[in-house]
């Protein structure tokens, strides 16, 4: 028994495309249940899964900032995860503790050694595998600023970015705003307006 | 201290099924299904698909308690079907229509990179905004 309601003409669910940008996606979504829809937002901001880096092992650390801030910060660090199709998840991985297809190693070794302020970025970071490195808008991207050193500060640390899902941690959130409006004109009447009742308010 | 693991939302530990059935003793043909570490995006669409099934007398979930990552999913039936099978069912719409959704997208993209590319090539002056992609279209009623 088919059960599969088609509203529209003939072709159930279509998408129409608005606006695209590098970062950006305006769509409208028609001919399906709102329940599906909310499902995809759901989805694009709980379970997509992204590279991000998750564990840090530090050697040195002379900065202003503890260890933990700045795990906390590499953390959030955002990393191109295009090709995250050709990585598996470490849980999945035939390997003891990680290797080179559940994981992408990054390195990070910067010493101050003049009298200006250093500015530590994401641009430091020295992937080992070239297709997930941080992310960067433009070449003239300085990259996202980590931590600032002074004269003698040092840092020197090995970052081992993974595969997850932001449900597990929101640093593997592919998006940063997902936003979805329906019957704008509540023909629907899903919401009721408030109106002002009383005579002498008037 | 005492937080659990965050991967205790969707890693299923040992011995735990995905899928768990419960026939309902009082009410023919009713029975409850305990989906495992799974949440309102796929219960509401589960429940949605199934209302839409004329077969479906009755269709509701719930997440008993907000720490423990599972949901309950109660589906009443006509006298010919089976909760079971009408669960199939809606599984397998939505599977549908979701990759139907998916191939309606990916061709959409593909209508707007092209479009994109002969917009670039004939590109206009001041009034040429290169956002709205649909500067050419009618504009549009949506019209619930």
């Amino acid at each position: 028994m088919d059960v599969n309601t088609n509203y529209g003409p003939l072709t159930g669910p279509s998408v129409n495309i608005r606006e695209l940008t590098k970062d950006s996606i305006n769509f409208v979504l028609s001919d399906t249940d709102l329940s599906v829809a909310n499902a995809i937002r759901r989805v694009m901001i709980a379970e997509v899964a992204t590279v991000a880096i998750d564990m840090v092992e530090i050697e040195i650390n002379t900065t202003v900032l503890a260890d933990e801030f700045l795990a906390h910060r590499l953390g959030m660090v955002p990393i191109d995860s295009r090709e995250v199709g050709h990585l598996r998840y470490t849980r999945d991985c035939t390997c003891s503790q990680y290797c080179k297809d559940c994981s992408v190693e990054l390195t990070l070794h910067v010493k101050c050694t003049d009298d200006r302020t250093r500015e530590v970025t994401s641009r430091d970071l020295q992937t080992s595998n070239p297709e997930f490195s941080p992310v960067t808008q433009d070449k003239n991207d300085t990259g996202i600023l980590l931590v600032k050193l002074r004269k003698g500060h040092e840092i020197k640390l090995k970052c081992i970015a993974k595969k997850g899902v932001a449900k597990e941690h929101a640093k593997w959130s592919p998006v940063s705003g997902v936003s979805f409006e329906y019957d704008p004109h509540n023909k629907l009447r899903h919401t009721s307006y408030w109106f002002e009742e009383s005579e002498a308010e008037w | 201290m005492n937080a659990p693991d965050r991967f205790e939302l969707f890693v299923i530990p040992d011995g735990h099924k995905k899928v768990e059935m419960e026939m309902d003793t009082r009410i023919p043909n009713a029975a409850t299904f305990k989906i495992e570490r799974e949440d309102h995006t796929l219960a509401n669409m589960l429940r949605a698909q199934l209302l839409k099934d004329p077969r479906v007398l009755f269709a509701g979930y719930k997440i008993p308690h907000p720490l423990e990552h599972s949901f309950l999913i109660k589906i009443q039936t006509t006298p010919g079907t089976s909760p079971g099978q009408a669960l199939s069912e809606a599984t397998n719409e939505l599977i549908k229509e979701i990759s139907n959704i998916k191939t309606k997208f990916d061709m959409d993209m593909i209508r707007v990179r092209t479009y994109d590319e002969d917009a670039k090539a004939t590109e206009g002056g001041v009034y040429d905004d290169h956002m709205a992609i649909d500067q050419h279209r009618p504009p549009m009623d949506v019209d619930f």
